[in-house]
């Protein structure tokens, strides 16, 4: 198998439109969330995460559409090596695509079809070959990045792009309101008193390849896996998400000692945060140092795994445990050591791991390339 | 509306809020448990009966949690909206 | 390099349903999806209580999933390691059309988190996963036409290199009264009749493969 290597990223969100911006404002501690009070998005105010600052918009195209070519385009130009636009391969990643062109009448606008999506980026990009488009609720970020580097340690592909995102709508906003989902403030992963997410916006790309241009860290593909315990409530003994992460482990033969610290999905439902301590306490990684990102950036569903496993990389880079916005008092069933302040760390290993409705769990391995 | 009649009300409501196509109200017994062994109604199921307290009998609740000790039974449910109905 | 097999295969259109190539259940013509799904449930003779909460989508995959294992006797082992790999072009459009009527007027705004979850395309892998335990991993990708060649080749990579056994593909379309399902599964028995590779599951889309 051969190795897959970062060699660019992006990010664009309500903390920056680079990858260097959204790290250096989460390394300061500063969140995207606010309180959003605006019919467009919810008959009353709600918490969530908003791009304000508009720059990326590209005419002719949608607000998603344009946070994707913005993203794909800066992450190139940065990219380490000249993309090849005849072979490279472009995965996307999105939970609901345009769904804010969907109203309620009988005609349903094309560019909502999420296949026509992948091909209007595409398109723009000139790739010649034929995108795919990963939507697997909100692991579809991490499955993403492990299909990508399967195609490259396998020598199927040698470079491929990888670009996750989703945007706010009163469609995603309404939903989890009816589940009862949202937290009446800023989100508190693994904490006592958390109460829900917080709804995101953002689009983050990582550019992998098989050949080490100048990067410095590799990924290591893992596994996915099911539940099928329910399709939206989480599973009651993380054995599921323990699945993914052991599998993932012992594919690259690492033990959990090598875990610097984990990168978690933790959204602050009380049941998700719940199921991922049953998890990592099956996995014994209980006491490895764990985060979540979603107080930094709110939940991005379809970009989660992607803008998450890239700050998780920057921070391995930058050696240092960032703290887990939020969290104040373990509030899970099994106690986890949840990251309280930022401290350095010699950083080598990290582990990302993802959940989401549908029963779905994925992992992922980041490594510094020695 | 005695509680009687208001639990046939609800059997009715709640098979059609909840999708309970393969259950007829001659089947639910007013004091079987709703979740767990009884109806075996799912985290979703009581969602749907927050929302259908709401828009029929005016009733908000903004716990969820609150939601396992109203809808023990279809008897506890109609107990609940005739102590807390407005309209 | 190990040889796979498509061992059996379901597909459902708008006309019948058809097992490994054969007509074995005729829909009404002039009936809608909705009534098409729930008389081939009650032909089925199935028992299984969740069917009624589904959308159509998950209605129209579980149902599919009944008829390709129901002569299969894999066991409960080979349901765990399964991997479940599906693909359409509608994503969940027909369930999140319904919760865009239910928030689209003011005075009547009532989302309701029994159609709400059902607005994510992988929710009928789910499905089908609750009702088999199937455990193993599990993929969904949206494109516009069925793509045989890259279902095969990702398949082909789980098998080879990422310890795959057991595979479900297929592809589960539904869009109001437009819809159609295909799966199959694939797994290294020998014994199976047809070859697993894109011609085949090309034909075998269209139950042409006999």
């Amino acid at each position: 198998m051969k190795d897959v290597y970062i060699t660019g990223s992006n990010i664009v969100s309500p903390l920056g439109m680079t990858t260097q911006e959204n790290y250096s404002k989460v390394k300061k501690g500063v969140s995207g969330i606010d309180q959003i009070d605006d019919r467009h998005y919810y008959p009353s105010a709600f918490y969530g995460s908003l791009i304000t600052d508009n720059q990326f918009l590209v005419q002719e195209h949608s607000r998603l559409e344009s946070m994707f070519i913005h993203s794909i385009q800066t992450a190139i130009d940065e990219n380490t090596e000249p993309i090849d636009k005849e072979n490279c391969l472009l995965i996307l990643s999105t939970t609901k695509g345009n769904i804010d062109l969907l109203d309620e009448g009988d005609e349903i606008h094309k560019d909502v079809f999420l296949g026509t999506l992948s091909e209007k980026i595409n398109a723009h990009f000139g790739f010649k070959k034929n995108p795919m488009m990963v939507s697997n609720a909100c692991i579809s970020g991490v499955m993403a990045i492990n299909m990508a580097a399967r195609y490259i340690e396998t020598g199927k592909y040698s470079q491929v792009i990888v670009s996750g995102g989703d945007i706010i709508t009163e469609f995603v906003v309404s939903g989890f309101s009816s589940l009862m989902a949202l937290s009446a403030g800023h989100c508190r992963p693994y904490d006592k008193e958390r109460d829900g997410i917080n709804i995101g916006e953002a689009c983050a790309t990582i550019i992998m390849s098989g050949a080490n241009t100048n990067s410095s860290v590799k990924v290591l593909a893992g596994f996915t896996s099911n539940d099928a315990n329910h399709i939206s409530g989480p599973s009651r003994t993380g054995d599921g998400l323990y699945n993914s992460i052991s599998k993932s482990l012992e594919d690259h033969k690492i033990s959990t000692r090598e875990i610097d610290f984990i990168n978690a999905h933790g959204t602050a439902t009380a049941f998700n945060d719940d199921m991922e301590s049953k998890a990592f306490k099956l996995a014994e990684l209980d006491h490895t140092p764990v985060n979540s990102f979603k107080s930094y950036f709110g939940h991005t569903l379809g970009a989660a795994g992607v803008i998450e496993s890239i700050i998780s990389v920057e921070s391995m880079k930058d050696n240092c445990l960032i703290k887990s916005l939020g969290f104040k008092q373990n509030g899970t069933t099994f106690d986890l050591n949840v990251i309280g302040e930022n401290c350095n760390k010699n950083v080598t290993t990290v582990l990302k791991t993802a959940s989401g409705f549908g029963g779905c769990n994925a992992a992922v391995i980041f490594q510094k390339d020695e | 509306m005695n509680t009687e009649e208001l639990i046939e009300q609800l059997k009715g409501e709640i098979i059609e809020q909840l999708n309970l196509e393969d259950i007829s109200k001659e089947e639910i017994n007013p004091d079987d448990e709703l979740f767990g062994a009884g109806l075996g109604l799912d985290s979703i199921d009581a969602l749907e009966l927050i929302v259908l307290l709401e828009r029929s009998y005016g009733i908000k609740i903004e716990d969820p949690k609150k939601g396992r000790d109203i809808f023990k039974s279809l008897r506890s449910m109609a107990e609940y909206i005739q102590e807390n109905q407005k309209d | 390099m190990n040889k796979k097999m498509i061992n059996s295969y379901v597909g459902i259109t708008k006309d019948a349903v058809f097992k490994d190539g054969n007509k074995v259940f005729s829909f009404n013509e002039s009936e809608l999806l909705n009534e098409n799904l729930r008389a081939l449930y009650k032909s089925e003779d199935l028992k299984y209580s969740k069917f009624y909460k589904m959308d159509h989508l998950s209605r129209l995959a579980y149902l599919s999933s009944e008829l390709l294992f129901k002569d299969l006797e894999l066991s409960s082992d080979t349901f765990n390691e399964m991997c479940i790999f599906l693909t359409n072009s509608t994503a969940s459009l027909d369930t999140d059309s319904a919760h865009q009527k239910s928030i689209s007027s003011n005075e009547n705004y009532q989302p309701s988190p029994s159609v709400f979850v059902y607005t994510l395309t992988n929710i009928m892998m789910g499905e089908i996963a609750i009702r088999y335990k199937i455990k193993g991993e599990n993929y969904c990708l949206i494109f516009n036409k069925f793509d045989a060649e890259f279902m095969h080749e990702y398949s082909d990579m789980l098998f080879e290199f990422y310890g795959v056994n057991h595979l479900l593909i297929g592809w589960v379309d539904v869009l109001k009264n437009d819809y159609k399902s295909f799966l199959a599964y694939v797994s290294k028995d020998m014994n199976a009749k047809w070859d697993f590779n894109s011609d085949n599951l090309i034909k075998s889309y269209k139950n042409e493969l006999r």
